[in-house]
């Protein structure tokens, strides 16, 4: 491999997110995919020369791991971002999932373009399970925590379409006109269905309907980055029970008391307290997405500070 | 009382308190004298370590301290919450979310019992340094013999430092399966197993197990003589302890298949539902 491959494939990688970040900023939302796949491509490419050229899985070192991490990422905010809900979102989770992106590789900008030098443990199953699930649990953390600042801070955009031809909806089922929300989307075929017409009367005006509908996705959304979160730790247990299986096959005990082991702990607890908030606290979507970041800013700490 | 030892508060609470406790024991680890003092806790099953260490490191022992008290909350929060609130739940409505939603508990419950288990069970040494013809006796009458050790690789790898060695032993320069330690186990003067023992690869025999974590070396007579470094353990929840954790995981990933799609009270609140379909995306 020629010897500056991997400095080369690094600028690229960052010139493709950054694009991708840029024509997100500017609303346009076809070239930012185009170009969030082209980075995709490139982490992809750039995994691939590990494992033809190590004969091994990406497992630890921040290159490598940066690279890995940022290719699944990018394939979740590709591919877990197309449903029709998400569509209100798509330039917030873009701009969001670029940022944290550029600012790992930015990390990455005086540290050696290079693979991970190699190490006898790397034959063993469990030392690769437990490094390599470690990275995707970090993506599935991230973007979790990205779908939740997304949500958390601003309902989406909704706006009614110029030509909108319904009335004030009334008590049963009703037909509105077209209406746009988030750019590019036009919904049509609004039907408006009181859930109590003696709460809340016959009548309801579209204002009252399309907050509501921004209430609904925001919690859906919250809903996605929940069930992201929970993949997240599956993942990361995985990992963590290779490691002990590891830990007890190199050191006799399946636990070690070390720096190591208690940052490992902390990624278990932030997630359990994610999911166990007060009901004081439950109640703000804001508190939920700053304590539901808590794992990915941990392990990104973890992986590349460690 | 019951309710408020099993409210999600206390949770919130107890999980909260093991996080700080956690971040307080990476601080400590920052400290050369903290990080030794800490990488001593392995030497020994940990209660034996507890009732020798409280005169000497007091900070570390109350932190340890601690840790147990809170973890204790937590199991205690999390058997009557289990109990009280999911248990019931899913016996009132019993459909597959409540249910999942009890397990994953209850698994999480055997694994936090296993882990205090291990701290007041079991046997541990470590730092057992031998060479071959030498001999170590411990536990219930055991004994192992060092029958042989052979290295086969770069001698220079004995005598590196831990991070070099972490460089230049790589799958093509060390040859895990050609470094091996011949152990021979007696009990009551009795051969009850012989073995080859090598990294990754201990010499189990009941719930015992004698694992090696170093190759060293010393001048015998003018002669350069390869040893071993040994940790000897005997966990009899071992096998228990990996079966709930596995479990404990399978059980979170059926949770959230069961789960993945959410119920409209998850997602909608009281006022207008807009069913909407998007037709056109530009």
């Amino acid at each position: 491999m020629p010897p500056d491959t991997l400095s080369a494939l690094y600028y690229i990688i960052c010139a493709c997110f950054f694009l991708a970040l840029v024509f997100s900023v500017l609303k346009k939302i076809p070239w930012a995919g185009w170009a969030l796949s082209a980075g995709t491509l490139a982490c992809g490419a750039g995994v691939l020369l590990l494992v033809i050229t190590k004969h091994r899985l990406p497992l630890y070192g921040a290159f490598e791991s940066a690279v890995y991490m940022l290719f699944i990422l990018s394939l979740l905010e590709r591919f877990a971002c197309r449903s029709d809900e998400l569509m209100h979102y798509k330039r917030r989770t873009g701009i969001i999932t670029c940022s944290v992106m550029l600012l790992v590789l930015a990390l990455q900008i005086n540290a050696p373009k290079q693979f991970h030098h190699d190490f006898f443990m790397y034959e063993d199953l469990w030392v690769n399970l437990f490094f390599n699930l470690r990275l995707v649990a970090a993506a599935f953390f991230i973007h979790a925590a990205v779908l939740l600042n997304a949500a958390a801070w601003k309902p989406p955009e909704v706006h009614p379409a110029d030509s909108a031809t319904a009335g004030p909806a009334t008590a049963g089922p009703a037909t509105a006109g077209p209406a746009t929300a988030g750019p590019g989307a036009v919904i049509k075929n609004m039907s408006f269905e009181p859930a109590c017409t003696q709460c809340h009367g016959d009548a309801y005006d579209r204002e009252t309907a399309i907050a509501g509908f921004s209430t609904s996705l925001q919690k859906i959304i919250m809903y996605r980055a929940r069930n992201f979160l929970l993949t997240g730790i599956v993942i990361y247990l995985a990992s963590e029970w290779s490691g002990s299986l590891w830990c007890l096959n190199w050191l006799g005990d399946t636990w070690r008391w070390s720096g190591g082991f208690f940052k490992s702990t902390v990624i278990f607890l932030l997630v359990m307290a994610s999911f166990h908030l007060p009901p004081s606290f439950a109640k703000s979507l804001q508190i939920r997405a700053i304590i539901g970041s808590g794992p990915a800013l941990f392990i990104i700490w973890m992986i590349f500070y460690h | 009382m019951i309710r408020k030892l099993a409210s999600i508060r206390l949770t919130f609470v107890s999980l909260t308190l093991l996080l700080t406790l956690m971040g307080v024991g990476i601080f400590l680890t920052r400290f050369p004298e903290y990080k030794n003092a800490v990488k001593a806790m392995n030497q020994t099953v940990i209660y034996q370590w507890f009732a020798a260490s409280w005169r000497v490191k007091p900070v570390l022992t109350a932190w340890f301290l601690m840790v147990c008290l809170s973890g204790t909350l937590l199991f205690i929060n999390t058997i009557l919450c289990s109990m009280t609130t999911q248990l019931s739940a899913a016996l009132k409505i019993a459909n597959l979310r409540r249910w999942s939603f009890f397990i994953i508990h209850f698994m999480f419950l055997m694994v936090l019992t296993c882990h205090g288990i291990t701290l007041i069970s079991g046997h541990k040494q470590d730092n057992i340094r031998l060479f071959p013809g030498e001999t170590h006796a411990f536990g219930d009458n055991y004994r192992i013999d060092i029958l042989d050790v052979k290295f086969s690789d770069n001698p220079e790898f004995l005598t590196m430092d831990k991070k070099k060695q972490r460089q230049m032993m790589t799958r093509k320069s060390f040859h895990r399966k050609q470094n091996f330690v011949k152990i021979a186990l007696f009990q009551d003067n009795r051969r009850q197993s012989l073995q080859k023992v090598f990294f990754l690869n201990p010499m189990k025999y009941n719930f015992l197990r004698i694992t090696v974590t170093e190759f060293i070396s010393k001048e015998i007579n003018g002669r350069k003589t390869t040893g071993v470094n040994l940790v000897i353990t005997r966990g009899f929840f071992t096998g228990f302890f990996f079966t709930v954790y596995a479990l404990m995981i399978i059980s979170m990933a059926c949770f959230i298949a069961i789960t993945w799609k959410p119920r409209t009270q998850d997602t909608h609140n009281d006022t207008p539902t807009i069913h909407s379909t998007i037709i056109k995306r530009n």
